[in-house]
């Protein structure tokens, strides 16, 4: 007895382990660069001019510890910043050491870069003869550089929870020492104020150092000068120079960046005065992490007090509204989490806002020799919610078994909420780097935009499941920055808003026993024309024996239903955005995504097909959601400048995985049968045959797909060119930036599923359904069946790709940091509300 | 010396049972080490696939195997020393024969010796093997291994020693006091049904949230790692056979000796001592004044002492049915979450009763398997038959005070088991009380085919049990399949159940109308013992 109930005992967990899931990630590996570089230079150094070279030493620094990729190897560069033409100074590479070669006196921008040169930093070099004066604050800029030069501090501090004027430490260091006793003067803009002794300095290396504060008491240019009696020769350096930003307020540790972000109730123009780093970058460098940590490098985020903010989707959630309210009890919270809500003006300062702590599953497990990001159970970035599922919905990827998820919005590092807000010079990422972006599945968007009149310029935004994200939002400026480092897509954009079928609304259907017009609820009745005409769709019933005779005969019935579930949005833009001068940089799919809603017939009746409907009925558990799709609303996006795609993939790397949650293929494996994603949703080997292609020396054919058009339903927004200047786009644009239609690779999804034939006539679902269900559904299932399915689901408009030309333009090569520094401007800082 | 050893060999292994029902035990027993060996492998095996190629994990995991079943053999070693040590008869029987002290312990040990090494070598050489092929160790390893048990013995022996005498004391005062011992026995058993209900409530959590993987997490690794210092004796023993740290060798072998020569020396005290008191007469019990009551509640009074008062039956009948609706309740809640998870889900979603039929399997098996602590009616009785042969009671009477006393007590635990399944919401109402009812007619029907077993035993004639776990295994499990089968098939699930119900009647009818028949004749024809 004893050991019969021991067994009975032991039978739960045999049972449960049945019950695990084998996720079946896709590995595309890329290549890791350097995190920072790491030196022990002062932002402003002073060199001796001298016949002897300064060596010149840094590190390259990789948070995670990974091995780095080709090109990151360290190089130096240096130009001059005062206004001479001849080199002060010149850099020397001597057997693999660099070293620097002082010319004559001036002043010099020291930059250390890795090869690709997406990594680098840049210190100010005095080079004097006679003497220098070094006048920099004490708290150290950024380890990523600027894009933008300008040093902005805030108009305010934050001291015991109340904004004061602000005030910030310096340091002036006169070199030789002797120049102490020269009588310095300080002198300063009216705007400041500050409070520095050439008294009570001290001596060394040479040089006499002092310490003082500067007080901001107005916003606006602000200088600081240091001279001396010596006038009969040159001493180089005594300048400073910032930005006071009016009403801004300087962060310079967590408690201030939620100060200003998510625990205000409209927002403080945040200055960034420091990087909110990884904790592993934290171990490695000591620089602030983001977030509060509770012990053993794990962190606690809500929002009861505020290092979290959660709001309603604003998407379409009109299925998890159904399914709400259906199922009470085991409802799915339609919510998005975001890490820092912004709603004023944002100086980034070069700074970094690394949402890793929050964002990137805080377990990992190794499956052979590969450690594998995991969700633990207090993660709360888990996945976008969904839009749509067949199966029990979850707000989690993963924790719950679905058969087809689609999904909604995504959890959010950078929420930009409000009208008329500027971020700058701000480098953000969701996540330390990854050589797998299957890794980026639930790390969420990195910046999402919604709100009108928004400028994000000088920055550097990566490692996201969409790196930018911008819905119903007019007027959005992304200037001068560097996008990389998507799983899905490095900008996405559309419209939140959407309009559903119109019910009363009289069509014309062709049947092949004549027309039919009703209404599109009248013609999506079951055992109605549009039932038989689904099912023999679905069942490849296409020929001279059955009642359509030709494929061009059912193809023009599909697209009077999907024009019938459609409504004309074209012009009614209900977002807009200006790429300008940007740098789009490896994406899983593509750079830039115009979305639009899945809007296939099922979402608006889940009564038909019958043969669908009786077959999802099971996994739905009865729960048959109605006209929760429609069309949404276009939007567009016009490219101008030098902006730039380097964003090179083989077919084979080009990962549509992480577009939807599919358990298809986990489903077919308990009957022994292998699927992919590709399979399912099959637009890789639909582009192929349109797609323009770079072949490398090595005969390897590579895509650069810049813009893709994504969605079931009709897509009517629009991409245009005006002022394009880098354009390697395949394809004519025109002068009014109006790129040919034939230049737009249309996928057309129902002429390649029209072609597949009949499989097999049980086929998959004939296994795994019981007869009476496959009787039921009365159309002969196989595998082609399945994959028809997904489009009575997503709807059959047609994907449409644009392509860059084929001829290698910028193949092999990374976004220049330099060529952003270049190319950067200041904030106006006067904004006027 | 070789007839003490065999002579404890028939001691603690011999049995009443024909050659029929060793020989069958003996394939149960074989089966059963064969089928734990091969999942502790197969579990065993599939971790240090997965932390393969973490620096230190795979040791570490073999330390957290080892260390396990170090425990239980401990325990186990105790049990048995406790059994060999200071079993009555045996000390009664030595006492007369003309045999040293020093045979009696040498001969004593010589078998804890043999006993401990054969597990050890069927529980943990297996893992030894498994971890040497997984970690390519050279076929020196696997040899010296074989010698893992014999260092292991005088360690786990000498713990296992040390506290034999306590471990007997307690339990001798605890068979004193009937209300501490049940006090005592509900503590351990409510104590245990919560830790099993803590593990597999955490177990069922990772799994049904797809958890599972974050066993194998980094940082579970790293605990693990961690936890191999706390692991003693086994961190030493493996620095001695896998990390070939001839340093570890002596100091182990010292403390092992140590410890063993400690446990011995209390081990010979008790064990003396012991025989001594054993010697004197026992005290004679106190008279208690004579109550005349009627004959039924005489006999019910009987019965329920004999579950009640009777150690063996608190453990496997009388606590278990206390904390079954606890039992019950956890376990069908984790299965339910088990069937409405992973991929498990899909089959729930194509099969919309399983999750029903799967509960009622378990309230069926539950119910049948815990009152099988109670089921041997004559068994219990040994020597008494005669008189309840030649009492003037009709045998109608007692046969059915005799079994429905353990029958109600299981209906009433059955009752507050189903309650507290519907009342938790773990269960549907429906489920519920078809649970009840099944179980029910399944229980009345497996306790009067044990009777008729039990009538049937006669001399040189065990019981056999092969029609009572027919009743209590199989006709659950053909329910629930044919149950499950016509839920695929879209048979309601109402009529589904009833179905099963009339399918439980009609196979314990016959046998319940056949068994009440001979029941006179078979009693009468019952042996007793003198």
């Amino acid at each position: 007895m004893k050991k019969n109930l021991i067994i009975l005992l032991l039978i739960p967990f045999l049972i449960s382990t049945l019950t695990i899931v084998t996720v079946n990630l896709t590995y595309n590996t890329v290549d890791v660069d350097i995190s920072y570089i790491d030196w022990d230079y002062d932002d402003i150094e002073a060199f001796k001019l001298t016949d002897t070279p300064y060596p010149l030493t840094a590190r390259g620094v990789n948070n995670r510890h990974v091995d780095v990729g080709k090109g990151n190897e360290l190089t130096w560069t240096v130009s001059n910043t005062d206004d001479q033409q001849e080199p002060n100074a010149r850099v020397i590479n001597k057997d693999g050491k660099f070293y620097l070669e002082t010319i004559k006196d001036g002043q010099v921008e020291v930059t250390c870069s890795n090869l690709k040169g997406n990594v680098s930093r840049s210190f100010t070099l005095i080079v004097y003869t006679n003497g220098a004066i070094i006048i920099t604050s004490r708290n150290p800029q950024s380890a990523y550089g600027k894009v933008d030069k300008t040093q902005y501090y805030g108009q305010f501090d934050i001291i015991n929870g109340q904004k004061q004027n602000a005030s910030f430490d310096i340091m002036v260091r006169l070199i030789p020492e002797s120049l102490s006793t020269a009588n310095p003067q300080i002198t300063c803009s009216d705007n400041i104020s500050v409070n520095l002794s050439f008294d009570n300095g001290e001596k060394s290396g040479g040089g006499y150092t002092t310490y003082g504060t500067v007080s901001i008491n107005n916003p606006g240019q602000s200088q600081i000068a240091v001279s001396t009696d010596i006038v009969d020769m040159q001493i180089e350096g005594g300048n400073y120079a910032f930005t006071a930003v009016k009403d801004g307020v300087n962060v310079y540790d967590y408690e201030q960046l939620l100060y200003c972000t998510n625990r205000s109730q409209s927002g403080e123009i945040v200055v960034l005065q420091t990087s909110f780093e990884s904790y592993n970058t934290y171990l490695n460098s000591g620089t602030p992490y983001f977030g509060y940590a509770n012990g053993g490098g794990k962190f606690d985020f809500n929002t009861q007090n505020g290092s979290i903010y959660s709001f309603t989707t604003k998407y379409n959630h009109e299925y998890l509204n159904q399914w709400n309210e259906a199922r009470p009890d085991n409802q799915v919270q339609p919510n998005v989490l975001a890490g820092l809500r912004v709603q004023k003006d944002f100086y980034g300062n070069g700074y970094q806002i690394n949402f890793h702590n929050l964002a990137y599953p805080s377990s990992t497990r190794v499956e052979g020799d590969v450690t594998i990001p995991t969700l633990s159970s207090t993660d709360l970035f888990r996945g976008p919610l969904p839009f749509y599922t067949v199966g029990t919905p979850s707000a989690s990827s993963g924790d719950s078994l679905n058969i087809v998820t689609a999904y909604g919005q995504d959890n959010i590092g950078l929420y930009i909420d409000g009208d008329n807000i500027t971020v700058n010079d701000l480098k953000v990422q969701n996540c330390d780097d990854v050589n797998v972006f299957a890794f980026l599945d639930t790390v969420g968007t990195v910046v999402e935009v919604d709100g009108d009149n928004v400028t994000l310029k000088n920055m550097r935004m990566s490692n996201g499941k969409n790196v930018l994200r911008s819905f119903s939002s007019q007027n959005l400026v992304v200037e001068n920055s560097m996008l990389s480092n998507a799983r899905n897509f490095l900008f996405i954009t559309g419209a939140n808003e959407y309009v559903v079928a119109d019910p009363v609304k009289n069509y014309n259907f062709s049947t092949p026993n004549g027309g039919v017009n009703g209404t599109i609820g009248e013609f999506l009745r079951a055992e109605s024309v549009a039932n038989n005409t689904l099912n023999d769709y679905l069942n490849g019933k296409i020929g001279s024996e059955y009642d359509y005779k030709t494929k061009d005969q059912i193809k023009t019935v599909l697209n009077q239903l999907q024009t019938a579930l459609s409504k004309d949005l074209t012009g009614q833009y209900m977002g807009s955005t200006q790429i300008v001068d940007c740098m789009f940089y490896r994406s899983g799919i593509a750079s830039v995504a115009f979305e639009s809603l899945f809007n296939g017939p099922f979402l608006y009746s889940s009564q038909l097909p019958t043969s669908i409907a009786t077959f999802l009925q099971i996994f739905n558990k009865n729960f048959m959601p109605s006209r929760i799709s429609g069309t949404s609303y276009p939007v567009t996006v016009n490219v101008s400048g030098n902006t730039k795609f380097y964003d090179y993939k083989t077919l084979d790397n080009l990962d549509v995985s992480g577009l939807i949650d599919e358990n298809i293929s986990t489903l077919a494996q308990i009957i022994g049968k292998n699927y992919t994603i590709d399979q399912i949703f099959p637009i890789k080997s639909i582009i192929q045959a349109d797609a323009v292609y770079y072949q490398d020396e090595q005969g390897d054919r590579y895509i650069n797909l810049p813009f893709a058009y994504y969605g079931g339903g009709q897509n009517c927004s629009t991409l245009t060119f005006d002022g394009y200047t880098d354009n390697h786009i395949n394809g004519r644009i025109n002068e009014n930036g109006i790129l040919d239609e034939d230049a737009v690779k249309r996928v057309d999804l129902l002429d390649n599923y029209l072609d597949l034939p009949v499989v097999d006539p049980v086929g998959f679902l004939g296994q795994i359904l019981p007869p009476d269900v496959v009787e039921s559904m009365g159309i002969e299932v196989d595998e082609n069946t399945l994959i028809k399915t997904v489009t009575i689901v997503t709807g059959y408009e047609p994907f449409k790709f644009v392509f860059n030309k084929g001829d290698g333009y910028l193949f092999n090569e990374s976004p220049k940091i330099e060529e952003l520094q270049a190319n950067a401007t200041p904030v106006n800082i006067v904004r006027e509300a | 010396m070789l007839n003490l050893i065999i002579k404890d060999f028939k001691t603690m292994l011999g049995s009443k049972q024909n050659l029929y029902q060793r020989v069958a035990t003996a394939i149960f027993t074989l089966v059963f080490f064969c089928a734990f060996i091969i999942v502790e492998l197969f579990l065993f095996r599939t971790i240090l696939k997965q932390i393969g190629n973490i620096n230190g994990a795979k040791e570490s995991f073999l330390t957290v195997f080892l260390f396990v079943t170090t425990i239980i053999l401990t325990i186990s070693g105790l049990f048995n020393a406790k059994r060999l040590f200071f079993d009555n008869k045996d000390i009664e029987q030595l006492s007369y024969r003309p045999v040293s002290n020093t045979q009696i312990i040498v001969s004593k040990l010589a078998y804890l010796f043999f006993i401990h090494c054969l597990a050890s070598l069927i529980f943990e050489y297996p893992l030894l093997v498994a971890y040497g092929q997984l970690a390519n160790r050279a076929p020196i390893f696997f040899f010296k291994c074989i010698f893992y048990p014999v260092a292991t013995f005088f360690f786990q022996m000498g713990i296992g020693l040390m506290l034999v005498y306590p471990v007997w004391l307690l339990i001798k005062f605890l068979k004193k006091h009937f209300l501490i011992e049940l006090g005592f026995s509900l503590v351990i058993i409510f104590g245990l049904a919560l830790c099993y209900s803590y593990v597999l409530d955490v177990f069922i959590k990772l799994v049904s949230k797809n958890g599972l993987v974050l066993l194998f997490s980094e940082e579970a690794i790293a605990k693990v790692i961690s936890f191999r210092r706390f692991a003693v004796p086994v961190n030493f023993l493996l620095d001695i056979f896998v990390n070939n740290s001839k340093l570890s060798f002596l100091p182990f072998f010292a403390v092992s000796l140590g410890i063993f020569g400690m446990g011995l020396s209390v081990a010979i005290y008790a064990y003396n001592y012991v025989r001594n008191i054993s010697l004197t007469p026992a005290k004679t019990h106190k008279k208690r004044a004579y109550k005349p009551v009627s004959v039924k509640k005489a006999l019910i009074k009987k019965e329920l002492a004999l579950i009640t008062k009777n150690s063996n039956y608190i453990f496997s009948f009388t606590g278990l049915l206390i904390v079954q609706p606890l039992l019950l309740t956890f376990v069908i809640r984790s299965m339910n979450a088990s069937l409405t998870a992973g991929t498990l889900q899909y089959f729930t979603a194509l099969i919309p009763g399983l999750t029903s039929y799967v509960d009622l399997l378990f309230i069926m098996l539950f119910t049948v398997i815990i009152n099988q602590g109670a089921n041997n009616y004559i068994t219990m009785e040994k020597r008494t038959i005669k008189q309840m042969k030649t009492m003037p009671v009709k045998f109608s009477t007692q046969l059915f005070i005799k079994v429905s006393i353990p029958f109600i007590m299981s209906m009433i635990s059955l009752l507050v088991s189903v309650i507290a399944l519907m009342a938790s919401k773990t269960v549907p109402f429906t489920t519920g009380l078809f649970g009840f009812i099944i179980s029910a007619c399944l229980l009345f029907i497996f306790d009067v085919v044990s009777l008729w077993e039990e009538l049937s035993i006669r001399h040189l004639r065990a019981r056999s049990t092969t029609f009572s776990s027919l009743i209590s295994y199989l006709l659950p499990f053909v329910f629930a399949v044919s149950a499950i089968i016509l839920s695929y098939l879209k048979v309601p699930n109402v009529l589904t159940i009833l179905g099963g119900l009339l399918m439980i009647v009609l196979v314990g009818i016959a046998p319940v109308i056949v068994i009440f028949k001979n029941s006179g004749k078979l009693f009468l024809d019952l042996e007793a013992i003198n």
